[in-house]
This record gives structure tokens, sequence and C-alpha cells, in this order.
């Protein structure tokens, strides 16, 4: 955190900003994210019947998804989304609503450790709220890949390099 | 004593006259007669005329014209040289300035020659206008001036309420210039940054803040059921 741990002067929660955040706002985070890819797969559903219906009208009905490919689906695009948002501007939409920034040793993650932390939230989401419970707020997806995530709703923390 | 001299005068003229009238009348009577009788004396009938009298007469009377020319000459020319000499003199010994101002009414001559003159023209054409103000300028120290004799306020508001204001920087100023250096001294992207879309960067900033407090209180929590933590210490 030696990098970002600059505390803007003026603001609401100029203070805050570099600190680890805490479990409740990475909850509300994560939860958001969820959403995003929920709405996303929805999309994607939507879109399939769509096509599929222009394909062929007369006999169209709503495609018959199993939960299985579903699930595969949103797990899927919830790895592409969460790896592609960490390795470049370390935010998710969530985190970018929410202000939380991901970042290794103060810096952007790169984009194989960003995949690996995706694999284990999506694999381990409940890994979260180990944050609640250590003593410097990070979840088990923190503690394997060594990353952090921080107060950072101000534009200049942890986006020096 | 100037009485008895006016007198003295009064009758040596009296006498003159009364002796004088008769003699007037009687020359008149002969006088016709005697310039008959000279003309005859002075040109006799039997003696040639280059020899008469009357010839010779003339020719003296050339003569004595000239010698009186000449000494008129010489005098006029001996009287303008003494004259700077006795004027000299004269003003040595008289206190003109004083003399002046006993005998001369000057408010009248003043008045006269005032009313006589066109003092603008006089000034405009004789005074080197330009050197007087830049000399009497540079005497002056005008701004205390105005700030002692001149109801700046006054003038202020007066000169305000004849200006459309609004108008006059529309009509003389480069807005477009202005707002364009404004913006490049301004952070706009910062403060754009900052503000992010007004209300609802104010929810989420109360959304964050909420979150961040809530995650305080959770955090006090723990410490207080995980005693070891609470030992350890937490990260600020």
């Amino acid at each position: 955190m030696t990098g970002a741990s600059r505390a803007h002067p003026v603001g609401p929660g100029g203070h805050l900003q570099g600190r680890p955040a805490g479990v409740v706002t990475r909850t509300i985070a994560g939860a958001l994210d969820y959403a995003v890819v929920g709405l996303w797969a929805a999309s994607a559903y939507v879109g399939v019947a769509a096509l599929s219906f222009l394909a062929n009208p007369v006999q169209w009905q709503w495609p018959r998804w199993t939960f299985g490919a579903l699930l595969v689906l949103g797990a899927l695009s919830m790895v592409a989304y969460l790896t592609s948002t960490w390795a470049t501007s370390g935010k998710t939409l969530g985190g970018q609503v929410m202000g939380t920034r991901v970042l290794h040793d103060g810096k952007r993650v790169h984009v194989a450790r960003a995949l690996a932390r995706a694999l284990v939230v999506v694999v381990f989401p409940i890994g979260l709220f180990w944050s609640a419970v250590d003593a410097r707020s990070r979840s088990v997806q923190d503690l394997l890949t060594g990353t952090s995530v921080v107060y950072s709703w101000r534009s200049e923390v942890g986006n020096g390099s | 004593m100037q009485d008895h001299v006016v007198r003295l005068v009064d009758l040596a003229v009296g006498a003159t006259v009364a002796v004088a009238a008769p003699l007037v009348v009687a020359a008149r009577a002969v006088t016709p007669g005697a310039i008959r009788a000279g003309r005859h004396l002075a040109y006799p009938p039997l003696v040639p005329r280059e020899i008469a009298p009357g010839t010779l007469a003339r020719e003296l009377a050339f003569r004595g014209r000239a010698v009186r020319i000449l000494a008129q000459v010489e005098l006029v020319r001996r009287a303008k040289a003494a004259v700077p000499v006795v004027v000299d003199e004269v003003l040595d010994q008289v206190d003109v300035t004083q003399l002046v101002l006993n005998r001369v009414d000057l408010a009248r001559v003043v008045v006269t020659v005032l009313d006589e003159l066109n003092l603008t023209a006089v000034v405009t054409e004789r005074v080197d206008l330009g050197h007087v103000v830049s000399t009497a300028l540079d005497q002056l120290d005008l701004t205390q001036v105005v700030l002692d004799r001149v109801d700046l306020h006054r003038v202020v508001t007066h000169v305000l309420d004849g200006l459309d204001l609004t108008e006059l920087v529309r009509e003389r100023v480069d807005l477009d210039a202005l707002a364009n250096e404004v913006i490049d001294d301004v952070d706009l992207p910062e403060i754009i940054r900052d503000s992010s879309s007004g209300v609802a960067a104010d929810l989420v900033v109360e959304a964050r803040t909420g979150a961040a407090s809530a995650d305080e209180v959770v955090a006090r929590a723990v410490d207080r059921v995980l005693v070891w933590r609470r030992r350890g210490g937490r990260s600020q």
C-alpha cells in the first residue's frame, strides 16, 4: 500500500483513499458485479432467442438451456469480465460504483494474476467473507493471489503505473 | 505769485493788441499800394532786370533758404542725438514706477486692454501650451488632487448609471478568448472527474462513505469477538 496511501486532502472519504476496503463495501461491489454478469447472461439468452426467431419464425419457441449450460455461461462470462477489468483499470463496474480497486503491491494487477484471481472468485465466491476476519481485510482470493482491494474513488490512488 | 505773472502777461497782451490793431488796419489800407510801390522799387523801369534790386533780393533769398535748410537738418540731428541723453537724465531723476502708480488708473487701463484683446487667440498663438501643461503636470500630484477634491463615489455611480455594462462587455471583450484562457488555466478534467455528473455523483459518494462506515462497524464488531485479531492490531 505504500504508493497508494496518500490521502486526498479534501472531499468526502478523502482520508480513506488507499486503505484496505472492508467486507461490506466489497460485498456490495461483488453483488453489483454479479448483477452485471446476470444481465449479460440474460441479454445473451434474449439475443439467442431473437436470432433463432429470425432463423425459424414459424416453429420458434424460447430456447431451452439447461441449468449446467447457464452456469457454465455465467462462470465463463464472470471470469472474462473480472480478468479484463482487473487487468486494465483494476476496477470492475461494482468497484467503480463503490470506489474500490484491486492492486498487487500497490500497482495494477497483471493479466495472469487477474485471471487466477477471477478463477478463485468464481470457484469459491464465499472466500470474500474472509476479509471480515483478516486483520488486513484480505479475502481468500487476495491471500491466494497476493492482491489487495483498497478504497480508491480518487483517480490518483493506485493509478500511477 | 503765479497770479501776478498771469496779470502781467495779460497786461502785455492787452497793450500789444491796443497798439497793433490800428497798425493792422493801416497796413491793410496801404498794403496794395505798398506792394505796387515795392514792385516798382524792385524792378525800376530803366534798370536792366539782371541787376535790378528784386533779382538780387531773390538770389539772396535762395542762399538764405539753402543755409536755413542745412541749419535745420543739423539742428534736427543734434536734437535727436540729445534726446536719449536727456531722457536718460530725466528718467534717472524720476521714479517712473511710483509716478505711474500715483498718476495712472491702472485698473481702467488693464480693463480697457483686456476688452480690446482676444486673450484666447493671443495665448493660443504665443504660448507653448504643451510645454506649460506638461510642466504643470510634472509639479502636480494629480492622484492626490483627485482624491482630495473629487467625489469619486458620485462620479463612478453617475458613470455606471449611464452605462449598459453588459452591452459594453459584449462589444469590447473577446469573450471567447477570455473563456478559453480561463479554461486553459483551470484543470477542467480534474474538476469534471471530481464533480462527475452532479446529483448521481453525490449519491455514489454517499453510498461509498456509507459502506465504508459499515465496514468500520463490522471491523469493530469482529474485533470484539476475535481477541487475537484485536491483539494483533488491524491494518489502518
